[in-house]
């Protein structure tokens, strides 16, 4: 296993290497700065002032309005971009009426993904704006994603609920989706460097920010209940203290009422597909990579009535559908048939092999079974300390027993080397090749047993190996079982 | 015909003698002759007012033609489609009467122009191609695929839509292509574009065509492309020829900043771009107001509406469209010279799609962006990763930084067309016409002594309140006589249409 794919991530390297293909961060390579931006001035003798008044609402007609100022008339015919089509053709009312149907059951077509039914008409607004829609690019696996932390959403939501009232438009804020660059170099670069900043303009600046701010604290209100033991800390006084809790107790009008109407009941939908986590392929070991987050809308806090199910399961693609179900249930029935698997792995023409599933060698470490009391600590040592568990391990709760503990770092201990042999970093220098010498020296690791110590043919260098294949442990074995699996694996790139 | 016959008796469109920058002159000298393709697909190619193949496409249609799978990047505007559209042409056989070729774009008006570029540069080869988008009654397009239908352009939700049941036949498609590639290749079409690609047969061959991929698609690359040759025609990725500007203004002042560069500038057609669909409207309408002939789309509206704007935009017959990112990507205008991020964009991609808007191949042209103090770590940002400087823009700019000596001759999308746009935005009431000299001006403009003593250089036009002298620089008063160049372009009869890109 751990042979396999350390070829694995060699081959990914090499393909690296082939392919040079550059994203735009690729091309680019100049360092802009922060700088001071210079203010555009009216013309001196430019005193007209035209302003845009936000509030009301567009909708006017256009082709009229241009028809009747400018003499604009529309000589859009779809044929010229377009084929035409066929009304003379003889059986032209039969097909209009098969046409019909099937264009019926299109549209009825039960589809979630948000670019198909819009393409249908079914669908007005996904909630990302027309630049995210048809311009920008989402970035699927942006790490910050599944980085970010998310508590401050609902504080997010409530800041913004204040600048919902009035329907201006708010230029948009640069966000984590294109913002963030992880790279210090750049990030370092991207510090405001403000030494440039005349006086003038910074304080302009400043006092336009520091005004904003006072009217976001007069209106502000964090949305959870004041709890009692901040109050000595905000006022001394009782008097102060009282109107602080009373201000945090009544509504605001601004975020509370406009915006979040009562949520709906929320009810589980019996009806609901299972929730199966697979890769989108549905073959070979999912990818390592960092868990993912339910999709989270840059920062937009939702509440869970208002999750939808690409946000649920984590992006649209991902939102199971009738056909991949199908799909789904098609290739379970398949994919754990030995033979079947066996059957279609192997190349044209070669005699079907079925291999040996995975063995894995005994763990424990000797074959004289052990009475249970000295393979556990005794039941009343347990029922004594109920609360050792391992989250309170590092305070040493007073009336704990040692012993439970030991068994419970022990226990740790083990997952921690487990976790390095996995990595094959386990440490080999402490005793001859296939000889066992207990590392930590302080307690042993019963459940454990170093792979190398039952037989002295394996490779003495490889350990993990020699835990992969412990009953053809020759190297002669493991070159052919290996060049076997890198064939047919280089074989399924090329298919 | 003759060897020599067919060259002479094609109908040429007026040679564009805008001058041209590096982006697509940087060629080794190929023509379309040395690249093998069949006389039809030549005679289309050059009746569409193409002279020589572009550095993208010259280096794609050969390797494409050898049927080999295509990644490529070039530079907005430097004749991608084409360079997809001449081998699918050369490959496809007319008289196999299956879908041969798909097309998928993200957008429908960009499915639209692609389409329209099809059949311009095919007109010659009896190749039928249908657009195939959402928005437009599904029952349509099914009774369109009863007749033959060799290559098909569309959005990838309605071709799925048709395709999975076998409505669009894709059983003998050898040919999958995708514009704007990396757009398609995001999130939320890419689940979509994979079920599309089951439909094909095993033996496929894909092209992906983009300017601007923000991301690796490597994944994709591997589980879809079978040894693509990789293209890039980048070293950096702003075209030459744009300048870049902005103008930092308060929110409150936006609208008067962009009605001085509008009395300052010569425009010749613009794009205004919003970032909401309500801006969009007030924008529109506001221009109008102000005097100049402007639509709007965003895609909130009907499709028809939306395609009307598209094609009257596009034919030059309104001089300015306000629209949102709807338009960003692909959308091809010549005759636009001047691009104004009236609200700045999120993304450093969008911001690159906007603004090759104009300076589309390889012309000179201009983008101003408004900017509030909101957008300034935006603007840093897609400076850094453009790798690009946008300079606050001076009082004057210089005429010769993007508008054409002869703008008669820019390319219009049908030939019919050739004598653009009527001098729109021109009540006398209001001040200035822009674009001036108006392009399409009847012969003899401009009036002999123009520019008249006093007439300040370099675009900038006197005064607001000058302006009513104006009409006697030769401007008669606007009687609606502008409208009678635009006659209805014949399907059948286009000649000249020239989408290059």
């Amino acid at each position: 296993m751990k042979s396999q794919k350390l070829q694995k991530s060699t081959s990914s390297k090499a393909e690296v290497i082939e392919s040079k293909f550059k994203t735009d961060a690729d091309i680019a390579n100049a360092n802009f700065k922060e700088r001071e931006l210079e203010k555009w001035v009216p013309d001196a003798d430019d005193t007209k002032v035209l302003t845009f008044d936000e509030n009301s609402t567009g909708g006017w007609d256009q082709f009229r309005v241009n028809q009747e100022k400018f003499g604009i008339e529309s000589t859009y015919d779809e044929h010229l971009y377009t084929t035409r089509i066929n009304t003379e053709a003889k059986d032209f009312q039969e097909r209009v009426k098969k046409a019909e149907r099937l264009a019926n059951e299109i549209e009825n077509d039960g589809s979630i993904d948000p670019h198909i039914l819009e393409e249908r008409g079914k669908l007005k607004d996904t909630g990302l704006d027309e630049e995210m829609k048809y311009s920008g690019v989402l970035r699927d696996e942006d790490p910050d994603v599944t980085k970010r932390d998310t508590r401050g959403d609902e504080l997010m939501a409530a800041l913004k609920s204040v600048n919902i009232s009035d329907k201006k438009y708010v230029p948009p804020k640069p966000n984590a989706l294109n913002t963030a660059h992880k790279d210090p170099a750049i990030a370092s670069i991207q510090k405001p460097s403000d030494k440039k900043h005349t006086e003038e303009s910074f304080r302009l600046n400043a006092q336009s920010e520091i005004n904003s701010l006072k009217e976001f604290s007069a209106t502000f209100k964090v949305p959870h209940k004041l709890p009692n033991d901040l109050l000595p800390i905000l006022a001394k006084d009782k008097i102060k203290q009282d109107e602080i809790l009373k201000k945090s107790s009544t509504p605001t009008s601004t975020s509370a009422s406009s915006t979040s109407p009562p949520p709906p009941a929320f009810k589980l939908n019996p009806k609901a597909a299972a929730f199966t986590p697979s890769s989108p392929r549905g073959q070979g070991s999912p990818k390592p990579q960092a868990p993912k987050l339910p999709y989270v809308n840059n920062g937009m806090s939702k509440r869970h009535y208002q999750i939808s199910p690409a946000d649920f399961f984590g992006g649209f693609d991902r939102v199971p559908t009738k056909e991949s179900q199908i799909e789904k249930s098609k290739k379970i029935k398949i994919s754990f048939n030995l033979f079947v698997t066996a059957k279609r792995n192997t190349p044209k023409g070669e005699p079907v092999t079925i291999e040996r599933a995975y063995t894995t060698p005994p763990t424990w470490k000797q074959t004289v079974d052990e009475p249970y009391y000295n393979l556990f600590p005794s039941p009343d040592t347990i029922n004594q300390s109920p609360q050792a568990k391992p989250q309170v391990l590092n305070q040493q709760a007073p009336g704990q027993h040692p012993q439970a503990m030991n068994v419970f770092q022990q226990q740790q201990y083990q997952a921690a080397m487990f976790y390095q042999q996995q990595l094959g970093m386990m440490p080999q220098a402490q005793g001859m090749p296939g000889m066992y010498v207990p590392t930590g020296g302080e307690f042993m690791m019963p459940g454990y047993m170093p792979p190398n110590m039952n037989y002295s043919g394996g490779s003495p260098n490889s350990p993990r190996m020699v835990m992969q294949y412990p009953y053809g442990n020759s190297n002669q074995h493991h070159q052919n079982y290996n060049g076997n699996h890198h064939r047919r694996y280089n074989q399924k790139r090329n298919e | 015909m003759s060897e020599t016959d067919w060259k002479s008796s094609l109908n040429l469109p007026e040679k564009d003698t805008r001058p041209q920058t590096e982006d697509v002159l940087n060629t080794k000298g190929k023509s379309f002759e040395d690249l093998g393709l069949k006389r039809e697909l030549l005679m289309g190619i050059f009746e569409a007012g193409f002279e020589k193949p572009s550095p993208i496409q010259e280096e794609s249609i050969p390797i494409a033609l050898t049927g080999r799978d295509i990644l490529a990047r070039a530079k907005n505007g430097t004749g991608k489609t084409a360079s997809f559209v001449i081998p699918t042409l050369q490959m496809i056989k007319p008289k196999v009467n299956k879908i041969q070729g798909l097309i998928l774009v993200p957008t429908r008006e960009l499915a639209l122009q692609t389409s329209q570029v099809v059949r311009t540069l095919g007109k010659h080869l009896g190749i039928q191609c249908m657009v195939s988008t959402g928005g437009t009654p599904v029952k349509d397009d099914i009774l369109r695929l009863n007749d033959p239908v060799h290559v098909l352009v569309g959005t990838p939700g309605r071709i799925l839509d048709l395709a999975s049941r076998n409505i669009a036949d894709m059983s003998e498609c050898s040919l999958f292509v995708m514009d704007e590639a990396d757009k398609m290749l995001s999130r939320e079409f890419k689940r979509t574009i994979e079920r599309i690609l089951e439909l094909f047969p095993s033996n496929r061959q894909s092209l992906l065509f983009s300017a601007t991929f923000p991301l690796a698609v490597k994944s994709f690359m591997e589980e879809h492309l079978n040894k693509p040759y990789e293209i890039n025609l980048m070293d950096e990725l702003t075209l030459k020829g744009i300048s870049q500007f902005y103008a930092f203004v308060d929110e409150k002042q936006k609208l008067h900043c962009l009605n001085t560069l509008f009395s300052k500038l010569q425009i010749n057609q613009s794009i205004i771009f919003c970032n909401s669909t309500n801006r969009v409207e007030l924008l529109a309408k506001k221009i109008t107001e102000l005097g100049y002939s402007c639509y709007y789309s965003h895609a909130r509206m009907p499709q028809q509406a939306r395609n009307k704007v598209f094609h009257e935009f596009r034919m030059g017959k309104v001089r300015n469209l306000v629209c949102s990112d709807l338009l960003t990507r692909g959308i091809d205008i010549q005759a636009v010279n001047v691009v104004i991020n009236f609200d700045f964009p999120k993304t450093a991609e969008t911001y690159l799609h906007r603004i090759g808007r104009s300076g589309r191949f390889g012309h000179l042209g201009l983008a101003v962006n408004l900017l509030s103090w909101d957008d300034r770590y935006n603007l840093y940002k897609i400076e850094q990763e453009l790798g690009t400087e946008i300079k606050p823009i001076p009082s004057v700019i210089d005429k010769s930084l993007y508008v054409a000596e002869n703008e008669s001759s820019v390319p219009k999308p049908f030939s019919t067309a050739q004598n653009g746009a009527p001098p729109q935005g021109y009540p006398p009431q209001a001040y200035p016409p822009q674009g001036y000299p108006p392009q399409g001006y009847p012969q003899g403009y401009p009036p002999q002594g123009y520019p008249p003593q006093g007439y300040a250089p370099h675009g900038v036009a006197p005064q607001v309140n000058g302006y009513p002298q104006y009409p006697q620089y030769g401007y008669p008063p606007y009687n609606g006589q502008y409208q009678q160049p635009m006659a209805q372009p014949q399907p059948s009869t286009q000649s000249s249409p020239t989408a290059k890109q």
